[in-house]
């Protein structure tokens, strides 16, 4: 898949100038960069431009974006999921006890892992994750590690600036810099 | 060691779910010293004025009440208003919930409804009574009067309640493809619910003070305006204090009951924290 002339702008000021990409169809990507340098602004551009194609992307936000005032089973049921599957995906990430909880109930890790599981209920073609593992502990980012690598559909891109979150769900690292953001290398990961 | 103490266990009379916190009064002990004092204020200013057709005094007025409410027409009377004006209300929370409905996601409808509610919101409300005398029967002016107090009320407020809706958890919604009307159900009624209750708790004494103002205006009959405007004919001030003094204690209790029921629906299906303090 190949992205060509991203462009955007904030301030006055280029996040993108005449980006252009291309990815695989298949695999897990993760943008390695320092905070700031338009990882974020990637992300947005590359799931509206997926999603013009008819592609259906699935996020873990940078935030929670969970609401408040459903249970952290109807909050991954929104994303398409019954009720059981729900409940397994909660289960899976080691939220069996927290599924009848609001997300005000609920701590950083606990929600992440909650935005996590809606990301997978919605079986999308593609995942979008921005710095997905944070405030997990190391055991819990490496079980969702293997659970989205397990369930998540064929091409995941990631987004973060901590390394050791980068080795754990991608296969390939793209080293990025900026802004305006721009392709430093590409390597394996570590 | 010092023990650690919490922000309310520091000031002094901060209640704590109602109950009595060091070193200060139970929230009830409270309220009750106040409306003794005021009592006690009202005592004087009568003994000071000592003409009841001026200023009775609180038994005199306790007493009639007393005797009021020993007949069945008090009850009969006082149910007759709280249904009058409950209707208006009652009506008019749901057409201001419905128009804000619209006026929120159609901008085209926001613009012709605006100049309405202008009008609504600018017009003295004795202007809408006489009209209201003179387009309609006069049972029916009360609930006509009351609607349009509270309507403007809970449409302006419930408007900006979806307006107020999170953009991030909407960009979410549309991420997950979520249906408009799971979108509408589970992101922007929760979001309104609580300005919905606002609007309801302050357009509750709107109703009653513009209802029983269109009941004393009409001389409807069998309702509390009416036993009022007679009291006020015959120079009854005693039955004008006593009328008075029940039609605060049923708008209050309308308004706190109403209000108990929004609170719960808010904890329920809006943004009211744990569910388990439901």
């Amino acid at each position: 898949m190949r992205f060509e002339h991203l462009n955007a702008a904030y301030d006055g000021k280029w996040v993108l100038q005449d980006f252009s990409v291309d990815l695989p169809d298949a695999g897990r990507v993760c943008f390695f960069g320092p905070s700031g340098c338009g990882k974020t602004t990637l992300l947005r551009h590359l799931s509206d431009r997926m999603t013009q194609a008819g592609l259906r992307v699935a996020w873990v936000f940078q935030e929670d974006r969970l609401i408040p005032w459903l249970d952290a089973w109807e909050n991954v049921a929104l994303a398409g999921a019954g009720r059981e599957d729900a409940l397994s995906l909660l289960t899976a990430l080691g939220l069996g006890d927290a599924a009848i909880k609001r997300p005000g109930e609920l701590s950083g890790g606990m929600k992440r892992r909650v935005a996590i599981a809606r990301a997978l209920a919605f079986q999308g073609d593609a995942l979008i994750l921005d710095e997905p593992f944070k405030g997990l502990d190391h055991t819990a980012k490496e079980n969702a590690a293997q659970l989205l690598i397990r369930l998540g559909p064929p091409l995941c891109l990631l987004v973060t600036h901590n390394r050791e979150e980068a080795a754990l769900l991608s296969d390939e690292v793209w080293m990025v810099d900026g802004p305006p953001l721009r392709l430093v290398r590409r390597q394996k990961a570590p | 060691m010092t023990p650690s103490t919490t922000s309310a266990e520091k000031k002094p009379g901060y209640t704590v779910f109602g109950r009595k916190a060091k070193g200060g009064l139970s929230k009830w002990a409270e309220a009750a010293l106040c409306a003794l004092f005021w009592l006690l204020v009202w005592q004087a200013a009568a003994a000071a004025v000592g003409k009841e057709v001026l200023l009775p005094a609180p038994l005199a007025v306790f007493q009639r009440v007393a005797s009021l409410a020993a007949t069945g027409e008090f009850w009969k009377t006082c149910a007759m208003s709280l249904v009058r004006i409950a209707a208006g209300f009652v009506l008019a929370a749901l057409a201001g919930g419905v128009i804000a409905v619209f006026t929120a996601f159609v901008p085209f409808l926001r613009t012709l409804f605006s100049p309405a509610l202008s009008v609504i919101r600018a017009t003295p409300v004795a202007s809408f009574i006489v009209l209201a005398l003179v387009w309609l029967q006069s049972g029916s002016i009360p609930s006509f009067t009351s609607f349009l107090m509270v309507l403007p009320i809970v449409w302006l407020n419930t408007h900006a309640g979806f307006l107020s809706a999170d953009g991030e958890l909407l960009e979410m919604a549309r991420s997950f493809r979520m249906p408009r009307r799971k979108v509408f159900a589970k992101i922007y009624l929760p979001s309104a619910l609580p300005y919905f209750t606002a609007a309801c708790g302050t357009g509750a004494g709107m109703a009653w003070k513009a209802g029983i103002a269109a009941e004393v205006l009409g001389r409807t009959a069998l309702s509390m305006g009416k036993e009022i405007y007679d009291a006020k004919i015959y120079l009854e001030t005693v039955d004008l204090f006593a009328w008075t003094a029940v039609l605060i204690v049923i708008s209050v209790v309308f308004e706190k009951l109403m209000l108990l029921w929004l609170r719960r629906m808010n904890r329920r299906f809006a943004y009211g924290g744990a569910k388990d303090a439901v």
